[in-house]
């Protein structure tokens, strides 16, 4: 029998991403219900899943369908109390990044897990790309030595397919490019090189506004480091790290390949032999139909991969809230 | 001087004004609204669509509007309250002109008081006899879109009756932060090592940067006398392109020296659009560059089939530069672009002593302090450490 999943929301995130994974992994996951205050919005994702009930209201949802698991789609400001809501009705989550506004509302989610059992899961896609994988497996072996530093800059014009200004709007994002994207760098940040501290936060929004570029110098593990992101310059997209014995680099978004030199030796450039979708456009959506998968397993006490947990998730939360809490004005 | 000292400017917003901003996703509009709410003022931006500029605005909290000019229902309310507004749209035809008669049309009937629209000294064209002046004839290049509307869109506010009150202004080569074409592009062609120049770069570069374009905006969107005028506008710097290219090598550790230079003739070889259309001269007769330009025809090759692998078959098997010749001695070739090429030989500076003499227009920052801002920025984006 399929895992029975609904979804609540049915903006671009679910349109463009979840819509395809969950193609990606129908036979194992189907989608019962969809639900948004925008029956439009829903529209192109009902056509792909026919079977598929609509709700304007996720709450009735829940209650008719009583579907195995909620994937929470919707605006930051909700990720909270929907995800809560479902799992109080004994239903188990699987939420969009980032897992909540404030490391308070982390707190309640934490609780609400506690209470009712049930499994959480963020969506922390990077970290299924196969060279992600592989530099962590080098990192976690030593074969570079301890960490000693990182560079990060990351970001381009704004082209998510928004249909409201949501994103833009402190009261229900949580913050800009950091709760946006930031996000995900600092998961993986923290997932590669251990806890993360913040030293030094600028960025460049004015009054009630959300930044759109930022400098975060911080620590990771016991390595110093700078994270630069925006919104809307094309940067030069890199990680860096630097170690004792060597460096690992690699564009934001590239899923095979990286590079990495070993005591002062020549560049190794570094490809991982994998299914030909993880170089294509398509690498999120596998990486996202994968994490479904691992989701769904645990979710039925299978054997899965690791699932980003709660405990996982709300670090890069946690990061950012410090960083908002030290803020300081960007001049650029 | 720096350039948040700018607040401090003689141009300053009145906070007891309301001021809407056309095009504010844009280079220009976002960088006016962005000095309008350090100002105190209070500020409503349009914009066309979300994108990369609705995140450059949400910096500010302002509520964010989208509208269609094209289409005037969309444009009701727009100016409720306003008391001036700043066109500084581009777009194709429909936005840029019919649009601009849409804006005027629901200006009028909001009263707002003062419009002033952000024009292009391209209206002018690229071969002008003498130093630009307001009154130079309208001559824009048939080769170009952009130019050809911006001057059909001066017609319109030229005959407009009846209020708002407008201005007209035509800046040249706005530089700066958040420049994309004269600020990023030649940074990145320098660091990638394609960056080149026509003739040495000996023509007049007609500069303005963003900050005193800003002042410019303010300045005429108060000053009486600037009631139903026209300013073309530049910094006064006299730099030519070979200046400006210099000081960007500079700033992003370049020889300016190792730039590829380019002969017309080079370029008349190379360029991809000459490859197209047939010889191209700098006197080619006006009838002949509009027949080989014209946007009908243009849009019928795009169509042909097999065109634009052809295009990009003759443009890379006949680079203007060799590979083996640029910056760094690895120059991946060049394919130089033609309006490139033009205003790297503008003949002619602009003499904008109407708007110094008249109200005391002057840019506070000199070449120097611009480039103290554009370091920042490159360093940001990673292009210098």
């Amino acid at each position: 029998m399929s895992f029975r999943v609904a979804i609540l929301g049915c903006g671009a995130v679910a349109n463009v991403l979840y819509c395809p994974a969950l193609k990606d992994v129908q036979g194992e996951l189907e989608l019962v219900g969809a639900a948004d205050l925008n029956g439009e919005s829903a529209q192109s994702l009902l056509r792909d899943f026919p079977q598929a009930k609509f709700f304007c209201d996720y709450r009735q949802m829940l209650v008719e369908l009583r579907p195995d698991a909620a994937i929470v789609a919707l605006p930051h400001y909700f990720h909270k109390t929907a995800s809560l809501d479902a799992m109080r009705m004994g239903i188990d989550v699987f939420c969009e990044k980032p897992m909540a506004m404030s490391s308070a509302e982390c707190d309640e989610i934490e609780r609400g897990i506690s209470e009712t059992g049930r499994v959480f899961a963020v969506n922390m896609f990077r970290r299924l790309f196969p060279s992600l994988k592989e530099i962590k497996r080098m990192i976690d072996a030593g074969a570079l030595g301890a960490a000693s530093a990182f560079e990060i800059m990351e970001g381009g014009p704004y082209a998510w397919p928004a249909r409201s200004f949501s994103f833009f709007d402190r009261k229900i994002a949580g913050g800009g490019v950091l709760m946006d994207s930031g996000v995900h760098t600092l998961d993986l940040l923290q997932w590669l090189l251990g806890e993360t501290c913040v030293v030094e936060f600028f960025d460049d929004a004015a009054a009630d506004g959300v930044e759109c570029n930022c400098v975060a110098n911080l620590t990771a593990g016991n390595a110093p480091g700078s994270l630069c992101m925006s919104r809307s310059l094309t940067m030069r997209n890199i990680y860096r790290l630097e170690f004792e014995h060597g460096w690992i680099e690699w564009e934001h978004d590239d899923a095979v390949r990286f590079r990495f030199g070993v005591d002062g030796g020549k560049v190794v450039n570094a490809e991982v032999q994998c299914d030909t979708r993880w170089s294509s456009g398509g690498r999120f959506i596998c990486a996202l139909a994968a994490q479904l998968r691992n989701f769904a397993r645990t979710c039925r006490r299978e054997p899965a991969e690791d699932i980003v947990t709660a405990a996982e998730a709300r670090k890069s939360v946690d990061t950012i809230a410090l960083c908002y809490s030290k803020r300081r004005q960007l001049v650029i | 001087m720096t350039v948040s000292s700018l607040d401090r400017s003689y141009a300053a917003a009145r906070p007891d004004t309301k001021y809407v901003v056309l095009g504010a996703g844009g280079f220009v509009g976002g960088a006016i609204v962005e000095r309008l709410v350090r100002q105190g003022a209070q500020v409503s931006p349009i914009i066309h669509r979300i994108g990369p500029g609705s995140a450059f605005l949400a910096r500010f909290g302002l509520q964010q509007r989208i509208a269609d000019l094209g289409d005037p229902t969309t444009l009701k309310d727009v100016f409720k309250g306003a008391d001036t507004a700043f066109h500084c749209v581009t777009g194709d035809r429909t936005a840029t002109v019919q649009g601009l008669r849409n804006a005027l049309v629901a200006a009028q009937s909001a009263g707002v008081r003062r419009f002033v629209y952000l024009s292009s000294a391209a209206v002018h064209g690229f071969r002008p006899r003498s130093p630009l002046v307001e009154g130079s004839p309208l001559k824009p290049d048939s080769g170009s879109d952009y130019a050809r509307n911006k001057a059909a869109a001066e017609n319109i506010i030229r005959n407009w009756r009846g209020g708002p009150e407008s201005v007209v202004l035509r800046p040249s080569i706005i530089y700066g932060p958040r420049s994309k074409y004269w600020s990023e592009t030649p940074a990145r062609q320098i660091v990638s090592g394609t960056a080149y120049l026509v003739d040495q770069g000996r023509g007049h570069m007609n500069d303005i940067h963003i900050e005193h374009l800003l002042d410019a905006m303010l300045l005429t969107a108060h000053h009486p006398q600037a009631a139903n005028e026209v300013y073309v506008l530049q910094d006064g710097f006299g730099l030519t392109w070979r200046d400006y290219y210099g000081s960007l090598c500079e700033l992003l550790g370049a020889n300016v020296d190792a730039l590829v230079n380019l002969s017309w003739d080079e370029v008349l070889r190379s360029s991809s659009k000459v490859r197209q259309y047939g010889q191209w001269a700098k006197d080619t007769p006006g009838v002949l560059r509009s027949a080989l330009w014209h946007d009908p025809l243009k849009a019928w090759l795009k169509r042909a089939p097999g065109f634009e692998s052809f295009r990009q078959r003759m443009a890379s098997e006949n680079p203007a530069v060799p590979r083996n010749r640029g910056n760094n001695g690895h120059s991946p070739g060049i394919i130089p672009e033609l309006q490139i090429a033009l205003l790297h030989t503008f003949p002619q500076p602009i003499a904008d002593s109407k708007i110094r003499n008249e109200l005391g227009f002057a840019p506070r920052l000199s070449f120097t302090e611009t480039l103290d801002g554009l370091r920042r920025w490159y360093r940001f984006m990673g292009l210098v450490r």
